[in-house]
């Protein structure tokens, strides 16, 4: 019986082994990857590659979450602002912030790896999709060719755009193309000059111009258009000394009546606006959806949400200290220029919006507060409403390309390459006449806006003549850096984008910013550790190596092509 | 009361004596139950009853064999009708069986690197969990209490760190049953024997599963006879230990007088300046946040059956409270298994599990030692306000610190801990457990058996938080009630089937054996949440008064799954030459087709020469054992998506607007993308693991002494890691295969006993010394993320790079400057400027470029490149988290009824990167106002008036980043811990017979008795579950002190 027993038992136990030896291992150890998709998904169709140029666009947006187990990028707003505006101490910072207003940061400091890395993003996102749109047919596209090219146009645009950040920044950085990811190209040399890095940018640019129409594509503002390659491609060529060709692009720009300054430069800042005519290029947060004002706030759930009034608010009603005008810059403005009322709100004041007064509480009743000693001054450009954890996100515009900075630029090339004078002129003066309110008179704003925290003009007024005006001031400053018009150029950018994105890069591009500072913010002035004293107390002297950005560190141990020897001077 | 499962007389009553008697233990006289006694050439047999006595028919002059495992045999001529034995203890442990995987031995027959853990030992420390138990069970693997919260995590390491992202846990076999890398569901007390398989070859049978070593667990079983009921009760009280000395509220106000002034800034609360010295109502937070705690822990278990049934079930319970207040941990396990043996050569039966656990708060000593030791402050009057943190007299209401609107002396929003502590939700995040598991054995044919073994796994765990409405700070005021659930789900499936067979004579002895296994394990997780409720005793997400605020989330896990066969042959000749020889090979769902399967061999040969006639001729040795191992095993790492080229949508969107529109999210098109969210490297595979063994097991005077050492040189290759890239690419890291670690040490275990009288004394003494060096990974891995990517360090305190793993060094090896000392005047600052300016051509202009302006008393960071300033590139590698010698010392006493045991284990060449160091010593504070430094670190910092202090001076803003991660915060970490003392006492029988009990013993004990350690920061235990944190101290939940009284008894 036992035997019986045995042999059952043995086969059996035969069979199964037979069974599991012979069934399919490979297929039992495929398992599905349910939160990814096939890297193949995005090149099936037209739908999915204008998927793939949408998380090309997404890139614009920032991103504060760990959002790739490893990948963390905190970028959008803070590193930008802070890289484009704290050297030139018109606008300053606390707490370790502060290292960018004392030419103090280092190549380990983490903003630098942040923009870097966003920008590579970018770039990465476009290169991988250029790639994958070359090898498509241009029959999957309902126009064809121009279909494909059009989508071509908008990714070479958005890689160019983030190239030329780079550059600004870091100087000559590795320039990946097309094709080349860190599989193919694990490391990457910086190129040998700096012709080198604007040819791609110049080249894409130049592409998209001649693809793009002035308006945005499907009438979806938000695109890429002519105007940006244009407009960004003048900057490109500003940066290069080639003023001349880039005075041409600017004209084409102003000439083709696309674009216009909006009546009230307020009004540019306003919560919940978006897209004005004014803008070229511009990234629109959007409402708070309700979600993001619980704790979750500084996590949201999607990325087009910024916590920028905590960052730009005044530390007496909640804000973090990251973004303090000078009163040297307060100081700034001429009697009847609205900007500084519509973009900074000092001691003794009330932000317009928020109906908060600047010197209330103890501790903020002095012309310098904190630890560090800031200016009790601070931006309003986004702090327009209250912080006061409710609403941690905010709906507002960072406006990287204006109608303004183009009328400032067409100028500039005019002066340098000392033509068209007075057109240069009346660019200036266009933008002045804004400051002052006239076009809010014109277009009948009072009537329209009745209950505007700041009261819009009804009766025009007279605007100083630029060239007057600018001329006297360049001489009482003894200016030697840059001539007059230059001079009066920067000086209405200083007041024109103040706490926006270009501002240092200017200064340093028309060779002025050593002199701004030496005579703006000059060394061993005021009175060190006061809270009385308006003036900024600068320690250290102003040292040119510092005009360029260091290749961060995670770079130079990371990529065997860029050794420390390739850094950027005195880092 | 007689028990008798054999014996039937065959003798006749002419031939026959009736004998009885009792059988005793002769270590301490206690009667032996269950002692086998039989006729020697026959078949006539019995067992002795509970009192340990016996009686038989005999044939006169007849010899009995006493036999009981673990007890020498006595023979006995049958003279007279009673005969009484003493058992004495059998000191040739050689014969013992000890699991092996898939099977077990002799441990003579050990050819491989395997340790068994003395359950009493381990037992009698009343370990909360597993882990906690094996802490010092055997060289070689280091256990260390990563906190000393009531749950009780703890840290193993079976012969060192040999992977970089992946874990280093090793694998836990319960049963049979590959559990993965928590065996903590386990109550302690329902094991049976642990056995831990160290080297390869011991390893290899387990292939893909056992780089990290493997952790052989066998629960206890039902045991033949009558029903036996065993319990067990421990209660304790635990107090806090380590408390630090810190500034108090006057010394705290001093401190930050002289910090403000150094920094040239000035005091924001008027409470701190001079006029109010003395008058400050000083509050010591940790004493405020921690007290004695109760911890009781409880089994029962019954076990008994028949020789073909036989059965076993055991309930614990565990209600540990926790030092810090309103932290707990509660436990309940219960465990069956069922035996049947329904045929001669057909056995079946199982075991069922089930864990529920509670846990609820936690606690970091460090975090209420820094706080601000006073919450008074000068309102707008100018008046004091000054209170405790709790209203003690009348409402008990708590108190809240100044609220400020920006940051100064008092933090923005300072919350009062204790407060928040006591009005939280205490609802507890639970865990449910259940393993089941059924066996079916067939023996087939003379020596051929087989065994198949199923098990499942389901483990339930659940979350849940209500946060009220904290009205004690400004920047939490406004927030909204806040309710979340979570709860997640994993299962395991696994089968394992394998054959076994052996031939042996009196020369040869082959096993062989040959299976497969498959296991598969999935889950999901599901969270919802939601704010803005309209009372605070709601809990439904949908009652929320905000609907937009409802969010819900969740998805599957990523399913893993593993195929393997495996053999092994284990050939022995004349019972003295051994060897052994596995092979295994896995497949994978963890990797990409191509990529799935790895085979993994070893082998190892084992010589007793012990058995040879001229050692034994020599008398010196009555074991001599020589081991030689090699084996290679292989990790497949994290279960991760990162094997398959991929696209995500994961937040990947951009809306698209109107000329002239607003921002309206919802008046705008939302356009959802897909990008590459990572670089993936599609070839990834197998991580393997190649080590070497070399040991010696010795013998001496009967095996009470014997000594086991082992060296070993641990090979881990293809190391699967997420491997910096340049940060050009968009991403900052790839998971891949890359890299060489190498661990290598020498492990020396010596155990002694010694009988002397009515005292028998032991000693068991571990020892390991353990090498961990990177040969190549490619560019450094720096890093301040600890294994859930979690940031270890606060971002501004300059420790983002403070974990370095590169050629050369250890893994996570600790990375900074060097401080070479304090500078002492400006004249020596201006002339290192000086220096630097000419030494670099004039591109730079000061000494050092990070930081603002250096001061007398900052620390002088060294020029290690010799460039003449100081830069990035002076960062080097400061120590490591590997001590030079591990060990541990167990020594036992038993004097008739009395017991006692002392258990002291420690560490020799320890460093510790300790940031709890800098942030008790530094008034700087990341998330603003001011922390508490030590009274020591305040009698020690440099000043004017202290010029000769060793410490930085104080200061608030720290311009020259004294904080930042550098070799003043590297601290020696040697300690001996005398971990535990108890003294029992075993009733005598004829007490306890009384109360039909079988055996009582009481006893007490107390836990973390002392710690010697020049380490002042906190306790310098600092286990890490992550590999590249070891050695990283940022506080943690104080070690308690547990005084315990016991009782277990059995009838």
């Amino acid at each position: 019986m036992k035997k019986i027993y045995n042999y059952i038992f043995a086969g059996i136990i035969g069979a199964s082994a037979l069974f599991l030896v012979a069934c399919n291992n490979n297929a039992f150890l495929s398992v599905d990857h349910t939160s990814v998709l096939s890297d193949t998904y995005m090149f099936q169709s037209e739908t999915t590659i204008e998927a793939g140029l949408t998380g090309i666009y997404d890139t614009f947006y920032p991103t504060k979450s760990n959002l790739d187990e490893g990948d963390t990028y905190e970028w959008g707003f803070k590193p930008q602002f802070m890289l484009a505006n704290h050297p030139t101490l018109d606008t300053q910072a606390s707490g370790w912030d502060a290292a960018y207003c004392s030419e103090q940061w280092t190549s380990t400091s983490g903003e630098f790896l942040s923009v870097w890395e966003g920008h590579y993003r970018a770039i990465s996102r476009c290169n991988a999709f250029l790639a994958g749109l070359e090898k498509m047919d241009v029959s999957l596209f309902a126009k064809g060719d121009a279909g494909k090219q059009q989508l071509e146009a908008e990714a070479r645009a958005i890689r160019a755009w983030n190239y030329f950040n780079l550059v600004k920044n870091f100087g000559r950085v590795p320039m990946l193309e097309t094709g080349e990811t860190y599989l193919n190209t694990p490391s990457k040399p910086r190129p040998a000059t700096d012709a080198e890095s604007w040819a791609l940018i110049n080249s894409d640019l130049n592409f998209a111009a001649g693809v793009l129409d002035w308006t945005p594509r499907l009438g979806q503002y938000g695109r890429i258009t002519k105007g940006f390659c244009l407009g960004y491609e003048a900057e490109a060529l500003m940066f290069q000394g080639k003023y001349a060709d880039a005075k041409t692009m600017l004209n084409t720009i102003i000439t083709s009546n696309t674009y216009s300054l909006v009546p009230c430069y307020s009004q540019l800042y306003d919560m919940d606006k978006a897209w004005t005519k004014e803008d070229i290029w511009c990234v629109v947060m959007y409402s708070d959806n309700g979600s993001n004002s619980t704790t979750n706030g500084w996590n949201p759930t999607e990325d087009n949400y910024m916590c920028a009034a905590y960052n730009v608010a005044s530390m007496e009603y909640g804000g973090w200290g990251s973004l303090f005008i000078s009163w040297e810059c307060y100081k700034s403005f001429e009697a009847g220029d609205k900007r500084r009322q519509a973009s900074m709100v000092a001691l003794g004041e009330t932000n317009p919006w928020t109906k908060q007064t600047l010197g209330t509480h103890d501790n903020y009743k002095t012309v310098k507060i904190g630890s560090e000693h800031m200016p009790n001054v601070s931006s309003t450009k986004y702090w327009r409403i209250v912080c006061d954890y409710t609403i941690v996100n905010a709906p507002l515009t960072e406006h990287f390309l204006r109608y303004a900075n183009i009328l400032l630029d067409y100028a500039e090339c005019c002066f340098q390459t000392n033509t068209d004078n007075a057109a240069a002129w009346n660019a200036i003066g266009q933008v002045r006449n804004r400051a002052w309110g006239n076009l809010e008179v014109d277009n009948n704003l009072a009537a329209a806006n009745p209950t505007y925290p700041i009261p819009m003009n009804t009766t025009s007024v007279t605007v100083p003549d630029a060239q007057t005006y600018y001329s006297t001031l360049y001489a009482s400053k003894a200016y030697t850096s840059v001539n007059v018009g230059v001079f009066a150029c920067n000086w209405e950018r200083r007041h024109e984008n103040n706490a926006e994105f270009n501002l240092f890069y200017d200064l340093k591009r028309t060779g002025m910013i050593t002199e701004f500072l030496n005579k703006e913010y000059p060394a061993n002035t005021g009175t060190a550790g006061s809270y009385d004293d308006w003036r900024t107390y600068r320690t250290f002297t102003v040292d040119p190596n510092k005009f360029l950005y260091p290749i961060p560190n995670a770079e130079l141990v990371s990529n065997s092509a860029i050794t420390a020897a390739d850094q950027n001077p005195g880092y | 009361m007689a028990l008798l499962l054999f014996g039937v007389c065959f003798v006749s009553a002419q031939q026959n004596l009736s004998v009885s008697g009792v059988v005793s233990d002769a270590s301490d006289g206690s009667p032996m139950i269950g002692v086998s006694v039989i006729v020697k050439g026959t078949t006539t047999a019995t067992i002795t009853d509970a009192n340990g006595k016996y009686s038989m028919n005999a044939p006169q002059g007849s010899t009995l064999i006493f036999s009981y495992i673990g007890m020498e045999k006595t023979t006995v001529a049958v003279k007279s009708n009673v005969i009484n034995v003493t058992l004495k203890s059998d000191s040739k442990v050689l014969d013992e069986v000890v699991a092996i995987g898939y099977g077990s031995i002799k441990k003579s027959d050990v050819s491989g690197s395997v340790a068994s853990v003395d359950r009493e030992q381990m037992m009698k420390r009343n370990p909360l969990n597993l882990a906690q138990g094996l802490q010092g069970a055997a060289a070689g693997v280091m256990v260390s209490k990563q906190s000393g919260d009531p749950e009780g995590a703890t840290t193993i390491r079976i012969r060192g760190v040999a992977t970089v992202n992946g874990s280093a846990d090793p694998l836990y076999v319960v049963d049979g049953v590959q559990v993965g890398t928590d065996a903590n569901f386990i109550n302690p007390s329902d094991v049976e024997s642990i056995e831990v398989l160290k080297d390869a070859s011991a390893t290899a049978i387990y292939g893909a599963r056992g780089a990290n070593g493997v952790i052989l667990i066998t629960t206890k079983k039902g045991q033949k006879g009558f029903t036996k009921i065993n319990v067990t009760a421990n209660f304790g009280v635990q107090n806090m230990t380590g408390k630090l000395s810190m500034a108090n509220a006057d010394q705290f106000a001093s401190a930050v007088r002289q910090g403000r002034a150094n920094d040239g800034t000035s005091i924001t609360n008027q409470a701190f300046s001079t006029a109010y010295n003395g008058k400050l109502h000083n509050i010591d937070w940790q004493d405020a946040m921690t007290h004695s705690a109760l911890q009781q822990n409880y089994t029962l278990s019954a076990s008994g059956g028949t020789e073909n049934s036989q059965s076993s079930f055991s309930l614990g319970y565990l209600n540990n409270e926790g030092v810090v207040i309103e932290s707990n941990f509660k436990r309940l396990t219960a465990h069956a298994t069922v035996m049947q043996k329904v045929k001669k050569f057909l056995e079946m039966g199982g075991s069922l599990s089930f864990v529920h656990s509670e846990k609820n708060g936690s606690g970091n000593l460090k975090n209420y030692a820094t706080l601000t030791p006073t919450m008074d402050y000068v309102d707008g009057s100018g008046n004091l306000v000054s209170h405790d943190y709790l209203d003690r007299t009348s409402t008990g209401n708590y108190y809240a610190f100044q609220q400020v609107t920006g940051e100064g002396d008092i933090q923005k929003g300072q919350d009062n801990p204790y407060a928040a502590a006591k009005q939280a939700d205490h609802t507890p995040t639970h865990k449910n457990t259940i393993l089941g598991s059924a066996y079916m054995e067939v023996k087939l044919f003379k020596g051929l058996s087989f065994k198949t073994n199923a098990s499942y796994k389901f483990t339930a765990s659940d979350s849940t938080g209500f946060n009220t409405v904290n009205t004690r700070s400004i920047t939490a005021i406004t927030t909204p009630n806040y309710f979340s659930l979570k709860q997640t789900q994993q299962n395991d499936l696994g089968i394992e089937n394998y054959f076994t067979y052996n031939w042996k004579n009196d020369v040869n002895n082959l096993t062989l054996m040959v299976g497969n296994s498959v296991t598969n394990s999935w889950g999901h997780w599901v969270s919802a949440s939601a704010s803005n409720f309209l009372s605070d005793t709601y809990r439904s997400i949908d009652l929320t008064s905000t609907q937009s605020t409802r969010l819900g989330s969740g998805g599957y896990d990523l399913q893993s799954r593993y195929i393997s066969y495996y053999g092994r042959a284990m050939y022995s000749l004349l019972d003295r030459y051994i060897l052994t020889g596995t092979i295994r090979r896995d497949g994978s769902s963890n990797f990409g087709e191509g990529n799935r399967w790895g085979v993994f061999p070893s082998t190892a040969f084992a010589w007793r020469a012990s058995e040879e006639e001229f050692i034994k001729n020599m008398n010196v040795f009555s074991n001599l054992k020589l081991r030689m191992g090699w084996g290679i095993t292989g990790n497949s790492g994290l279960l991760t998506n990162y094997t398959v080229a991929q696209l995500s949508s994961n937040r990947i969107a951009y809306y698209m607007g109107t000329l002239g529109g607003t921002s309206a999210a919802a008046n705008n098109t939302e356009l959802t993308g897909v990008a590459s969210l990572k670089e993936i490297d599609t070839n990834l595979k197998w991580e393997s693991n190649e080590q070497t063994n070399i040991g010696l097991d010795m013998g001496f005077f009967n095996n009470s002494l014997n000594i086991t050492m082992d060296y070993f040189v641990r090979d881990a290759k293809d190391v699967l890691l997420y491997r910096s890239i340049r940060p050009s690419t968009g991403h900052s890291s790839i998971f891949t295969n890359a890299g060489h670690i190498r661990n290598s040490g020498l492990e020396l275990s010596v155990n002694y006993t010694k009988q002397v009288g009515d005292w028998t004394l032991g000693v068991t003494a571990t020892g390991s010394t353990l090498k961990n060096k990177v040969i190549d990974i490619g560019s450094p891995i720096y890093t301040n993320l600890d294994a859930s990517g979690n940031t270890v360090a606060d971002a501004g305190d300059q420790w983002d790079t403070h974990s370095v793993t590169q050629n050369g060094y250890a893994v996570g090896s600790y990375y900074g400057y060097v401080v070479e000392g304090i500078w002492k005047n400006q004249a020596e600052i201006d002339a290192a400027n000086a220096a630097a300016s000419k030494a670099s051509g004039g591109t730079v202009t000061k000494y050092q470029a990070f930081g603002g302006n250096v001061k007398p008393g900052d620390y002088k960071y060294k020029d290690t490149d010799g460039n003449g300033y100081i830069t990035g590139a002076d960062q080097k590698v400061l120590g490591n988290g590997f001590p030079a010698l591990n060990y541990g010392l167990t020594l036992t006493a038993k004097y008739k009824n009395f017991d006692a045991m002392i258990y002291m284990y420690g560490v020799s060449g320890m460093q510790i990167n300790s940031y709890a160091a800098m942030k008790e010593s530094q008034l700087y504070k990341t998330s603003g106002g001011i922390q508490n430094i030590t009274t020591d670190y305040l009698s020690n910092a440099w000043s004017s008036t202290n010029p000769n202090g060793t410490s930085s001076l104080l200061t608030i803003n720290d311009y020259n980043y004294n904080r930042q991660q550098s070799s003043a915060w590297v601290k020696n970490g040697d300690y001996l811990k005398i971990a535990n003392i108890q003294l029992g006492y075993t009733f005598s029988q004829n007490l306890i017979k009384k109360l039909l009990l079988d055996n009582a013993r009481i006893y007490v004990s107390v836990e973390n008795v002392a710690t010697l350690t020049g380490y002042k920061y906190g306790d310098p235990e600092v286990g890490n579950s992550s590999v590249l944190q070891t050695g990283f101290d940022g506080g943690r939940y104080p070690y308690p002190r547990t005084f315990t009284a016991g009782v277990q008894f059995n009838f």
